[in-house]
Formats: structure tokens, C-alpha cells, sequence
């Protein structure tokens, strides 16, 4: 069974074939019934617990802290530390493996990655995991073959040739590199090396390039994927490696030329957008941002980036199709505003629409709400699903004219309902899209000055993010960790009491940043939360949008539409641990809020 | 009693003094779990081509003292045999030879009891090897797992059917299976029987 240690499980997900070796040289395994005490208060690991079958509960004063299951592993802060807080107990008949001591050590100091996710905070956790995840970053913008690429025809000369001619090669044929042909093996010699030819302090009519040349050549084959070439060039420190069909050289790629590739390949739905022509080829070009996002995230680009590419390239079709319906004149006279999680940059699939059009006071145009509705039918028509609340621009509510907006939302503000909550909250992420931008930051002006003459609004503004809390039951049902079958609502747990919290926060402090994690930074700078609370915020928010977009992007593949529920056998042993941490700051976050906004006297 | 005997015999009988340590008494909670992979199921023509060990101490598997050992067999490995434990005559081709595999596996075991399933069998096959290197058959005391299952079981519900089949016991006692069966893996597996069984004899 030392063979079939589980070498996919996290942290030993990260080694090298030796360091694996080393694992299973030296691991035993133990047994233990249930409710043995596998480690007390204060006692020195001398092994690191992986489980191969069971459960373990660790307690602190009674208290269930945490629930371990397969393939996870404990207690490596204790291993580490020497001593260990808290108790183990076998919660179901355990066998585990038991990596010794010296070996963990062994691993970390071989294996910073695997230190990292051993024992690590949360932020440090999900660090380390998007840094091994960045490793595939560009995957997908790679996953073309190295043959598709631009690979250097080779230019080979024999080791005898001077260092003299090669370099007059160089100058004369616009080179940076030569092959050299020596006996039975090939070398390179690059522009880098006339410098040590130079320093060599020889005549370089005299002095052969076979001397000066590298012959460890770095290889790929030119089936590989591009993606393995620039792993290659990081992991040996080169700029330029040899492609091979079979065993012939057929060229010599260069990182700058692999760099431009990929670069290129991702402003390719970025001009389909430009220079869409008809509304039919706009609706091709949002098909496609479907399958990017796919791609993106089957590739690990960190949520966040997609996030942003998906706002932007969002915003670039929204102000095509208004081009296309509106005529310039209603363009020039209003506003187009999203608003919500598409305002926020958060919304990544298409899940609803969220927006509205202001008027210039005074501009009239009776085929105004024939437009809008134009405008939301095609939206509907291109996959954004129309929004159940109607914030819409077809109706009226979210189409006025600029002053008779300002009464609306004074109406909202002074005459307080969940309701009404609700569209404050949408209409605070609103951001310009198209059109007169002037007209919605008068309107924003308006309703900040407005806020401010009833400060009791925050208050309850802000219990909203507290409206979930009621379903404590996750909590528990986490830490059995039995998962199977489990299912939690992301949005309802983990995102909406963040977002909510953090957008409350922000219009008290009148800032005017939209995106939540702007908002965060925005908080910590002006010291309204901890420093360290606001990075991990950050990354709970990151982390509960990826899962809830992965799950999106499978509930899509399967044909249904995307929901916010999470089923927890659907993830991975560090993906629940994620989410279990995830969740324990959202429940840290809404303590500040209970504080700070007084909520339990209201 | 006949026990003490026969070994107080078998001691004596001894060719080679070096080994009176299997003897002795073996060290307190220690076990060696074996298993081994045959030519075939004929204990009298077919050979062994490969010894698994792992150390048992407490309700510990030491895996990190383990025993894997492929010895090189005079004839073809039987098909069927193949079938099993994926070892085909030229992997085994380059192995050891008895006597060395012997030597190497009686300096694992020492004096500690052994522990097996259907322990007779192999234990049948090793002394083929054993006898002419020591002048006796092995002298520790041996375990029989599916023994203990049956003690259990009986213990249980007295007079009803026990299947003592190998991937039965592991299910019941709901223990992780492996799908190869090499030496080794058995072994092992037969470890994790002995130490939960021991446990729920215990109780």
C-alpha cells in the first residue's frame, strides 16, 4: 500500500518523483478504533497523520475546531510547532498513514510549495494553491502544439568555425543563435556567448565555437503543447529551446516568440466585438465568451481576471448593441448604467441584466421604450437571462428622465422597505456604460449627499447581509465532513453577506469604488476593517465565486441553468477545507458588522 | 506441551547455529505478516517467485520495514498464476536466487510470529527452501487470520456459516482493498486483518 499513497491529494500533490520516494520509504500505517485519542493537548507529533479510511474530530475546550477526512492530513502545524493544540480523536474507525517527522521535514525544506499548504493560514493556503495554479495560467492559450507556433528554422555551423565568422553569421543572416555541429552531439551558441568570447581575451579568429558552446541542449518535441516549452524555459532558466521531430532538429524556439503568441491569441474576441457588423455576428462573438470563460476556468486562471475580462468584454457588447438599436442622438441625451453584479464586475455567467438607461432632463424621444425593449429583447436573445426583480431598462422604473430619478431614489431612501433596500443596493454598483457619463454621477452625487441626511439608513441598510444567518445548519454539516449528499447555498452563506456587508460599509464611508474588492482595500485603507481580516475577505469572495463558477460551468454543460447551490461531493478535499474556511470568515466578517452597525439593537 | 518439544527438537537439529535466534523469544507485540506468490497452487512442484513482509508492532504497520523480495524460479511461471499477481517469468527472471531470498527473509522475521492468510500454504512453500538451508522447518509460532475471522464471527452468532474467502473478510471488517495482489500488497492487507481483528477480539 506504500505504493498507492495518494500522491493527488493536497500538500503532497507537489512532488517530485524523489521526494515521493521519500514518502513511501518511510511510511507506515496505523490503526485506531473509534474514539481513540490519536493526539492530546500539548503532545509531540512525531509522525504526520495522511487518512487512508475515517474520520478524525480535532476539539479545543469540547469544541469541535474541525473534522478531517480521506486524504487529508494532520496535524502538520503541531509537527511542526512540537507541540499539539487541542485533541484527535478517531470519530470513525481510523486507518491512517504515518509520515515520519524528519521526512516531512525533509519535504519542506526540498519543497517551499509543500510547506505552504502543510500549515498555512487561509490567505497563505489559497496563495500557495493559485501559485501552483499560475504555473498553468496561460494553459489555455497554450494548449496549442509547438508547431503552431513560430519556431526558428535552425541555422547550424560546424565546431571548428571561429568565434569570428559566427558572430559576422549573427550580424549578416539577423541571428541570435547558432546549432553547432559537433561529434555525434549538438550545441548552441547564442549572442550572449560572443560576450564570453569577448572576456576570454583570445583571438577570436583563433577560437572555436565548440569551446564556447553549451551542450546541454534543453528539448522539446514539436507535439508538445506550448505550454510545456515555457515551463521548460522557467524551470532551466533559458530563452531558447530545441524542437525536435524524432530525433532531428527542426528548429529553436525563442521565449519572446512564445510571449507574443500567446499574447495575441487572447485579444481574438476582443476584435470579433470591434468589428461585429450585425447583431448576429455580436451574438457569435458573446457565444464565444462562453467558451472563453470555460477554457479560463478549466485552466485555473484565477477567478478575479476572468472576472474583469468577462466586465469588460460584457460592456464592449452592451455598448455595440445599444449602438446598433439607439440612434445617436437618444445615445448622446442618456446614460446606459449596469448595475448589481455585472456593475460590481462579479457576474461571470450570465445569470441576469441588470440595467437602466438615464435621461437628460428635457429630452423627449417617443420611441424610447420601443428601444429599451428592443435593446433588453436582444440581451435575452444573446444568453443574459432577463432579471426577475425587473431592473430592466424596458421598464419604466429604471428609464427616467435625470431629475425624476432623484425623486424615485429619495422616495426609496425615505421610505424604507426590503424592497426598496434592495434597489438601493443594485442601483449603488451602477456603472456608466455608454452614453453621457455626467448624467450618472450627478444622479450618484444626489443619492450620496441624500444618505447622508438620514444616518439611521446604514443601519438597517445593513442587516440584510444578516438575513441568511439563520441556516446555521451548513456549519455543522461541514464539520461532519461527511459532504456526500450535502448541498449550501454559496450565494446566500458566503457571497451575499460579503458583498452586501462590505457595499454597506462603503456608501457610509461615501466611497465611490464599485467592485467589492475595491470596496475591501478601500475599507482597510481608512482602517473601517482590520487589515488582516480585509485579505482574507478578499480571498473568500475569490474563492466562493470560483467554486460557485465551476459549479455554474457544469450545471451549463449538463443543460440546466446555473444555480447557487453547492454540492459538496462535487469537491475536492482542499476545496471543502476552502470553503470551510471561506465560510468561518464570513461568520468573523458579520460579527464586525453586528458591532459596528449595533444590528442586535435594532 | 508437544510444542515445546518439537521445537526444544528442532533447536537442536539446527545446521546452522547462527540462526538460534529464531529461536529465542521474539520481542514483545511484534508480528511479521508474509505472503507469498507461487509458480501455482502444487506445494510440491511449484516454486515461489516472490516474498512479501511487513512488521506489525502494536496496532501499527510498519511499512517503512518492509520485505519485497522476487526470487528467480527454475521453470514457466503457471498462466493462471499470471493472472493474479501480474508477475510473468521474465520479470522474475532477473530475481534472486532461493538461497539468498531465504537468508534475506529470515533475518526480517527473526524469532516473531508470523501472520498470513491460508499461512499454511506459504508457510508449506517457504519450508521447502527453509529446510534444506537450516535443517528445519520454521520454528516461530504462526497466526492464521482467517482463524481469528471464524473466532470472531463464532464469537458473533455461534453455529452460523463463515465465508472465509480473502476479499469477504477485508469487506466485512470493512478494511480498503487494493486491486493488485501482489506479495507485498497481501501482506499487507492480511496486517490490517490482524490488527483489527486483534482489536475486536479484545473488546
Amino acid at each position: 500500500m506504500p505504493k498507492s499513497f495518494n500522491f493527488n491529494a493536497v500538500p503532497f500533490d507537489g512532488l517530485t518523483g524523489e521526494q515521493q520516494r521519500w514518502v513511501r520509504d518511510s511510511v507506515d500505517i496505523g490503526y485506531y478504533p473509534e474514539g481513540e485519542v490519536i493526539l492530546s493537548q500539548g503532545d509531540e507529533p512525531t509522525h504526520l497523520f495522511v487518512i487512508i479510511k475515517g474520520h478524525v474530530q480535532q476539539t479545543e475546550q469540547e469544541e469541535v475546531v474541525c473534522v478531517y477526512s480521506k486524504d487529508e492530513c494532520f496535524d502538520g502545524r503541531g509537527l511542526i510547532s512540537g507541540s499539539v493544540t487541542g485533541v484527535f480523536t478517531a470519530a470513525e474507525e481510523l486507518i491512517v498513514y504515518l509520515v515520519p517527522k524528519p521526512t516531512i521535514k525533509k519535504l519542506i525544506a526540498a519543497n517551499a510549495n509543500f510547506g505552504a499548504l502543510l500549515f498555512s493560514d487561509i490567505s497563505q493556503k489559497m496563495r500557495a494553491l493559485t501559485e501552483r495554479r499560475s504555473q498553468r495560467e496561460l494553459h489555455s492559450l497554450m494548449l496549442a502544439r509547438i508547431d503552431q507556433a513560430f519556431v526558428r528554422p535552425p541555422r547550424f555551423v560546424p565546431q571548428e568555425m571561429d568565434v569570428f565568422s559566427v558572430a559576422r553569421i549573427f550580424e549578416d543572416e539577423q541571428l541570435s543563435n547558432v546549432l553547432v555541429r559537433g561529434e555525434e552531439r549538438y550545441g548552441i551558441f547564442t549572442s550572449t556567448d560572443v560576450r564570453k568570447a569577448i572576456l576570454a581575451d583570445r583571438d577570436p579568429h583563433g577560437l572555436s565555437v565548440g569551446q564556447l558552446a553549451t551542450w546541454e541542449l534543453i528539448e522539446v518535441s514539436q507535439d508538445d503543447a506550448v505550454f510545456d516549452a515555457l515551463i521548460l524555459m522557467i524551470r532551466h532558466g533559458v530563452h531558447r529551446i530545441v524542437v525536435k521531430r524524432q530525433e532531428e532538429i527542426v528548429g529553436v524556439m525563442e521565449q519572446l516568440d512564445l510571449l507574443s503568441f500567446i499574447s495575441n491569441h487572447s485579444h481574438l474576441i476582443w476584435h470579433q466585438v470591434q468589428q461585429a457588423r450585425t447583431q448576429d455576428e455580436l451574438k457569435r462573438a458573446c457565444t464565444n465568451i462562453q467558451r472563453l470563460i470555460q477554457l479560463l476556468s478549466e485552466s485555473e486562471v484565477k477567478v478575479s481576471m476572468i472576472a474583469r475580462l468577462v466586465q469588460e468584454l460584457n460592456a464592449k457588447i452592451f455598448t455595440r448593441l445599444w449602438q446598433f438599436i439607439a440612434p445617436p442622438e437618444l445615445i448622446e441625451n442618456s446614460c446606459m448604467i449596469v448595475m448589481g453584479s455585472e456593475g460590481r464586475g462579479e457576474q461571470i455567467l450570465k445569470t441576469d441584466q441588470d440595467n437602466g438607461l438615464i435621461l437628460r432632463n428635457g429630452y423627449h424621444s417617443p420611441d424610447v421604450m420601443r428601444l429599451t425593449a428592443a435593446f433588453n429583447d436582444a440581451l435575452c436573445d444573446f444568453g443574459y437571462p432577463p432579471c426577475l426583480g425587473g431592473v430592466m431598462m424596458r421598464n419604466p422604473l429604471w428609464c427616467q428622465n435625470l431629475d425624476d430619478f432623484k425623486d424615485t431614489i429619495r422616495k426609496w431612501i425615505f421610505h424604507p422597505s426590503a424592497e426598496t433596500h434592495m434597489r438601493l443596493a443594485i442601483f449603488s454598483d451602477a456603472v456608466a456604460v455608454c452614453g453621457d457619463q455626467a448624467l450618472l454621477q450627478d444622479l450618484k452625487d444626489f443619492f450620496y449627499r441624500s444618505l447622508q441626511d438620514m444616518p439611521s439608513f446604514f443601519a438597517h441598510f445593513a442587516r440584510a447581509a444578516d438575513s441568511f444567518s439563520e441556516q446555521s445548519s451548513w456549519w455543522s454539516r461541514l464539520l461532519r465532513g461527511d459532504g456526500e449528499g450535502g448541498e449550501l447555498d454559496i450565494k446566500k452563506l458566503g457571497i451575499f453577506p460579503i458583498v452586501h456587508g462590505v457595499r454597506s460599509l462603503a456608501l457610509e464611508s461615501r466611497l465611490v469604488c464599485i467592485s467589492t474588492a475595491e470596496r475591501i482595500e478601500a475599507l482597510a485603507q481608512i482602517e473601517r476593517i482590520p487589515g488582516d481580516l480585509a485579505i482574507d475577505l478578499k480571498e473568500s469572495l475569490y474563492y466562493l465565486m470560483d467554486i460557485r463558477l465551476k459549479q455554474g460551468l457544469h450545471q451549463i454543460s449538463l443543460e440546466q441553468r446555473p444555480d447557487n447551490i453547492v454540492h459538496m461531493a462535487s469537491l475536492s478535499t482542499l476545496e471543502r477545507d476552502l470553503l470551510r474556511d471561506s465560510l468561518q470568515v464570513v461568520k468573523r466578517f458579520r460579527g464586525v458588522l453586528h458591532y459596528h452597525f449595533k444590528l442586535d439593537a435594532l | 506441551m508437544w510444542e515445546r518439544v518439537k521445537r526444544a527438537w528442532y533447536r537442536r537439529k539446527l545446521l546452522r547455529p547462527e540462526y538460534d535466534g529464531l529461536f529465542g523469544p521474539p520481542p514483545p507485540n511484534e508480528w511479521v505478516s508474509v505472503d507469498c506468490e507461487t509458480t501455482g497452487l502444487d506445494r510440491n512442484r511449484d516454486e515461489i517467485i516472490s516474498i512479501g513482509a511487513v512488521l506489525i508492532r502494536n496496532a501499527r504497520i510498519i511499512t517503512s520495514e518492509r520485505l519485497e523480495l522476487f526470487i528467480r524460479p527454475s521453470g514457466r511461471v503457471n498462466a493462471d498464476s499470471i493472472r493474479i499477481h501480474h508477475l510473468r517469468s521474465m520479470d522474475v527472471a532477473h530475481g534472486l536466487d532461493p538461497g539468498q531470498a531465504i537468508q534475506k527473509f529470515l533475518d526480517f522475521v527473526g524469532s516473531r510470529p508470523l501472520v498470513g492468510y491460508y499461512l499454511e500454504f506459504d508457510v508449506a512453500m517457504l519450508n521447502r527452501l527453509v529446510k534444506p538451508f537450516l535443517g528445519v522447518p520454521l520454528p516461530q509460532s504462526k497466526i492464521e487470520v482467517s482463524g481469528l475471522y471464524y473466532d470472531y464471527k463464532f464469537s458473533q452468532h455461534a453455529g452460523s456459516n463463515v465465508d472465509l474467502s480473502f476479499s469477504h473478510i477485508l469487506q466485512d471488517l470493512r478494511l480498503p482493498e487494493r486491486e493488485e495482489h501482489d506479495a507485498l500488497n497481501d501482506a499487507l492487507m492480511t496486517a490490517m486483518m490482524f490488527v483489527k481483528l486483534r482489536h475486536l477480539l479484545k473488546k
